[in-house]
């Protein structure tokens, strides 16, 4: 099992799909967190 | 239950035990469907590779729409109950929402290329799903444009609430109109029309983003809740330090 899986010619695509999902599920969590550290007491 | 919850001290407490479960669920569940997702689930004998997409694609835009049913919903208690949590709840739904949308959008023009040869077409589904995109955009213009609060949670609400209208017609569109996009496949009351090989990643993935939203609204409302708190506080302090000179 390669870690980085070829998907032949569909490869852009769906890299692509799952790159921006979890980019935008890293970009809340972080800043979601962030928030979450300067919470007041 | 709603009215359980319509007591800010009590949803702080259900917050702060429900948000990390939340979290947790989501980060496994999320793990599981990318695994299933990109190693562990065959291709498609007609689309190959790329039905790997709908994986992340179909979670996303039933996010979007659970996330917009939510905020109408919460809107609509705001209507009934006057409640500022109910306004809130709606408010902090909407940006997450509109994000996961998009996201369903995105994923959908690369998987039409794929499918179709085309990113777009002006049809009843994709069509519909770009207005659940502008009604939230429209909702989140509201609260930013007026600055008397109540005023723009009642507007906003409505909007919420008369915007709900499209939810169905997203569900119905590749039933009621001629379409590009496929039927469901996914149908509660019949038999799951896919193998448990795709329906596996898929299901972890839909449940792994509804957890995920949840984590993150519990979490801003907990931070909404404490800020509002700090907020009285200082007002608070200012009078009685104003009464004093």
């Amino acid at each position: 099992m390669d870690f980085i899986p070829d998907f032949g010619k569909y490869n852009f695509y769906v890299w692509t799909c799952y790159g921006i999902s979890i980019a935008i599920l890293l970009a809340f969590t972080v800043h979601t967190l962030l928030q979450n550290s300067n919470r007041p007491k | 239950m709603i009215n359980f919850l319509a007591n800010p001290l009590r949803f702080k407490k259900f917050a702060k035990v429900a948000a990390p479960i939340f979290g947790v669920l989501a980060l496994f569940l999320i793990s599981g469907g990318l695994y299933f997702g990109l190693y562990n689930s065959p291709e498609d004998q007609l689309q190959g590779h790329s039905v790997r997409i709908m994986y992340v694609h179909v979670p996303a835009v039933w996010t979007g729409m659970a996330a917009y049913a939510g905020m109408a919903f919460s809107s609509l208690l705001a209507y009934i109950w006057r409640h500022p949590l109910s306004d809130e709840l709606a408010r902090t739904l909407a940006l997450p929402g509109a994000a996961f949308t998009a996201l369903g959008l995105i994923t959908g023009a690369l998987w039409g290329k794929t499918s179709w040869g085309t990113y777009w077409q002006w049809d009843g589904r994709m069509t519909s799903t770009l207005i659940l995109l502008f009604l939230f955009i429209g909702y989140m213009a509201v609260w930013a444009s007026i600055d008397d609060k109540r005023r723009a949670a009642r507007i906003a609400g409505l909007v919420a609430m008369v915007g709900s209208i499209n939810l169905p017609i997203i569900k119905f569109s590749v039933d009621w109109w001629n379409t590009l996009h496929q039927t469901s496949s996914v149908s509660m009351p019949n038999a799951p029309g896919l193998p448990s090989s795709i329906l596996l990643p898929l299901m972890l993935m839909a449940f792994g983003y509804t957890f995920f939203l949840g984590w993150l609204v519990l979490n801003k409302m907990l931070n909404k809740i404490a800020n509002a708190k700090t907020q009285r506080k200082r007002s608070a302090a200012a009078s009685t330090s104003l009464e004093a000179l």
